[in-house]
């Protein structure tokens, strides 16, 4: 007889998916201090984006090494070799980088298995919201 | 009540998950830290040269984790022929 999933699991992963829900797009909008010139403004915002494409970034990985595995190796590349680019066209571009890399995630959403897909969805609703927050 | 078989395997899928939201604990504690710093009326602003540079240093930190993941795991040779 299977034993049913443990409830004290099933709630931590519920509560851990709220406070993540309730404080990244906090964060990821925060409004950019006042004193700020346009400049730094865009910094800020990009910094916020870079903080939440760690989020999925660093999610893929962990799922990679899980044990089951919950994200193949080569889907958890795709994700790497995606978030290397986009993070370093936040940091390099001043102004228009969301919208490529929104789409280069949208990409690599599309590539990867739906059961894949289920593990990051949260992470990359997330990340979609707060680069169109940011654009 | 009968034991629930639908769902075999469910139990170490929500366990698997619970272990990479567990991996993800300092990193979500960090974001609320960060929000209440930039929250805190009596905190300093920062102005463009520290936005900037905080910029410069998650970029830079971030793109060294993602190549140190790469390099860790390189794609696999493909088989002569194919």
């Amino acid at each position: 007889v299977r034993k049913r999933p443990n409830q004290k699991t099933v709630g931590l992963v519920l509560a851990l998916v709220a406070l993540l829900t309730s404080t990244v797009p906090a964060g990821g909008c925060a409004k950019a201090p006042p004193n700020l010139s346009p400049v730094g403004v865009r910094a800020f915002h990009a910094t916020r984006a870079v903080q939440v494409l760690d989020l999925v970034r660093d999610t893929a990985i962990a799922a990679e090494a899980a044990t089951p595995q919950l994200l193949s190796t080569e889907s958890t590349r795709a994700v790497v070799t995606w978030h290397r680019a986009a993070v370093a066209a936040a940091g390099a571009t001043p102004a228009g980088w969301q919208a490529s890399v929104l789409a280069g995630l949208e990409n690599v959403e599309r590539a990867l298995k739906p059961d894949e897909q289920q593990v990051l969805r949260p992470y990359l609703v997330l990340a979609k919201s707060i680069l169109r927050e940011v654009a | 009540m009968p034991a629930d078989n639908t769902n075999p395997g469910g139990g170490a899928m929500v366990a698997a998950i619970a272990g990479v939201a567990v991996q993800l604990i300092p990193e979500i504690m960090a974001m609320v830290r960060a929000r209440h710093a930039t929250a805190d009326p009596n905190a300093p602003t920062p102005g463009d040269a520290e936005v900037l540079a905080g910029l410069a240093q998650a970029v830079q930190s971030s793109i060294a984790t993602d190549d140190a993941w790469l390099a860790a795991h390189p794609p696999a040779p493909k088989a002569p022929g194919t």
